[in-house]
């Protein structure tokens, strides 16, 4: 585990150290500069359109940060050939993986705090009301989708250039948020296993335990625990397939 | 003989070049031994095979074909807790300072208690003190040298990888790292050593491999150090003749050229060549130079170079 650690420890500040969180400070606030607009010109109700608004935007630019964030910290130490560096300690591929993995959850996890807290404090200084709930619930959902594309960028790059990681992770992930829709749309007619093929993907892969009920609509614990499971479960599948890849694949630095 | 600490058995690795599945055999049939206290100098041009067999004894490649021994077993993950590596310039962290890196580096190994103070000394040692906060990115090529240096011995390692450890460093850091390496190998350590001059190979290796596409195609294990150095007599101011009448009862030596009235002389033996000297002095013939010479040695390995280059 201190291995594992040393990694996370080192991919973390490795992503610190390009001053990754400054940018990423203003474009939430442009975010939530938007959603105020767009809730003070809405009809409907204003907290609803605000953080509905911020939710939306969140999790759509959250994700690819993560899946660009994914791809970088593996791509990057193929590129400086400090991964040579990493594989002469006495550590397996899946554990230096893991620490990978880990790093970026911690990186995208003090995304979440900032992103929750400029949420947060857009609100309240725009006398936008919110329920601490919804907001909690909310923020976790969204902070888990990102480790989700995050892990899938990682299990792209394990066995990938950075070009092909990055555009097959997104390709993944939009075919996930189709899956749903393409799904519910396929008339009776439909070739059996294509529709088949079709609901199974869309109940495993369209991440929509990840997607927040809209403001104020709050989902019970046991949806709670079982959105918490999906995740660990997606997670777990995505790493188990990217540690088997790194373990088998020559690392050509 | 010293104790094997790695054994390199029929190793061979070959690459899918390219889309066309052209083969290319990187490391043919390579068989290598590395001892406890010696240094071996792996030489070869570009695209010899070096890199392929370090990144196979570190476990970045698997071999077609062919064993890795470490200690008698075949090599494991868990062995590299004694073995250090120090790759070719560059290959750091980047974004990370010495001490992130050397603290991150540090507690990738069992039973190493990280604190402040071995961070600290351990920098100070490599003088690295003062530039311990920047960037490794921003530090000179020689500094990085010497983080690479620090990452690679601070564990302690019994099996050392040095990939171009000189390049990029001044002279005085060129001497100090020499010392290093010699200390390693006062300490019984064995070290696998990767570079292109052929001076320090020379001064630093017990053993010389040579390497051409992939193939073995020179080790100096069955030489011993002493039979690469040759003794240089060099004379002048006698004709080849008087010079032949006045030596003609001693044995030949290895090497000779002659230009008008100038000989330079080469001998296997010390011995043989004090009984030259002593001929040759005692006749009065001018004596210009007479020393330890390593350089028939290197123009041999040089040849070796050109050869394989052609």
């Amino acid at each position: 585990m201190k291995q594992v650690l040393a990694i996370a420890q080192e991919t973390f500040l490795s992503l610190k150290r390009d001053k990754i969180f400054q940018p990423l400070s203003i474009i939430i606030a442009a975010a939530v500069g938007v959603a105020v607009f767009a809730a003070d010109w809405s009809l409907e109700s204003r907290s609803q359109v605000y953080h509905d608004i911020v939710v939306f935007i969140f999790q759509v630019s959250g994700a690819f940060i993560s899946m660009i964030w994914g791809v970088k910290i593996i791509s990057d130490s193929k590129q400086d050939g400090s991964i040579e560096l990493s594989m002469s300690r006495p550590l397996p591929r899946s554990q230096w993986l893991l620490g990978r993995m880990l790093g970026l959850f911690i990186s995208l996890f003090a995304m979440a705090a900032i992103t929750g807290l400029i949420w947060r404090l857009g609100a309240v200084a725009f006398d936008i009301e919110t329920n601490t709930l919804w907001f909690s619930i909310a923020l976790a959902q969204t902070t888990l989708l990102w480790f989700i594309t995050g892990s899938v960028a990682i299990f792209m790059s394990s066995f990938t250039g950075p070009g092909t990681a990055l555009f097959a992770s997104i390709s993944i992930w939009i075919l996930g948020l189709l899956s749903r829709p393409i799904a519910t749309g396929l008339i009776g007619s439909a070739n059996p296993a294509a529709k088949q093929f079709t609901e199974l993907l869309a109940k495993l892969w369209s991440l929509s335990p990840l997607i927040p009920e809209s403001h104020g609509t709050i989902i019970s614990v046991l949806e709670r625990q079982q959105t918490a499971l999906y995740a660990f479960a997606i997670l777990s599948a995505f790493y188990f397939m990217g540690a088997a890849f790194a373990h088998f694949k020559d690392i050509n630095s | 003989m010293n104790e094997p600490i790695l054994v390199i058995k029929d190793l061979t690795k070959i690459f899918n070049a390219d889309v066309l599945k052209k083969k290319f055999c990187a490391v043919d049939s390579l068989s290598l031994t590395f001892e406890e206290g010696k240094v071996t100098g792996l030489l070869g041009h570009n695209g010899a095979g070096k890199t392929t067999t370090i990144r196979m004894i570190l476990g970045l490649i698997r071999p077609n074909s062919g064993q890795i021994e470490f200690r008698g077993k075949p090599i494991s993950y868990l062995d590299r807790r004694i073995i250090g590596y120090m790759p070719e310039t560059n290959r750091l962290p980047q974004s990370l300072t010495p001490e992130e890196a050397l603290r991150s580096h540090l507690n990738c190994y069992e039973g190493i208690k990280v604190t402040k103070e071995l961070i600290s000394n351990t920098l100070e040692k490599a003088g690295l003190e003062k530039h311990k906060k920047k960037k490794i990115k921003e530090l000179s090529k020689g500094l990085g040298r010497r983080v690479a240096w620090t990452l690679a011995t601070t564990h302690d390692p019994d099996f050392l990888i040095l990939d171009e450890p000189m390049s990029g460093l001044d002279p005085l850091g060129r001497a100090e790292f020499t010392e290093w390496i010699l200390q390693l190998r006062q300490r019984n350590k064995a070290v696998l050593l990767c570079m292109h001059e052929l001076e320090m190979i020379d001064q630093l290796c017990d053993e010389v491999v040579m390497l051409s596409r992939g193939r073995l195609i020179y080790a100096s294990h069955n030489e011993e150090k002493s039979e690469r150095v040759m003794w240089h007599l060099s004379v002048s101011g006698i004709g080849r003749e008087s010079l032949e009448n006045l030596t003609g009862a001693l044995p030949a030596p290895s090497l000779r050229e002659t230009q008008d009235l100038s000989h330079k002389l080469w001998f296997k033996d010390q011995q043989q060549a004090l009984k030259w000297l002593k001929a040759l002095s005692s006749e009065g013939v001018l004596i210009q130079e007479f020393k330890e010479d390593h350089s028939p040695y290197l123009n041999r390995l040089l040849a070796m170079y050109k050869g394989d280059a052609k």
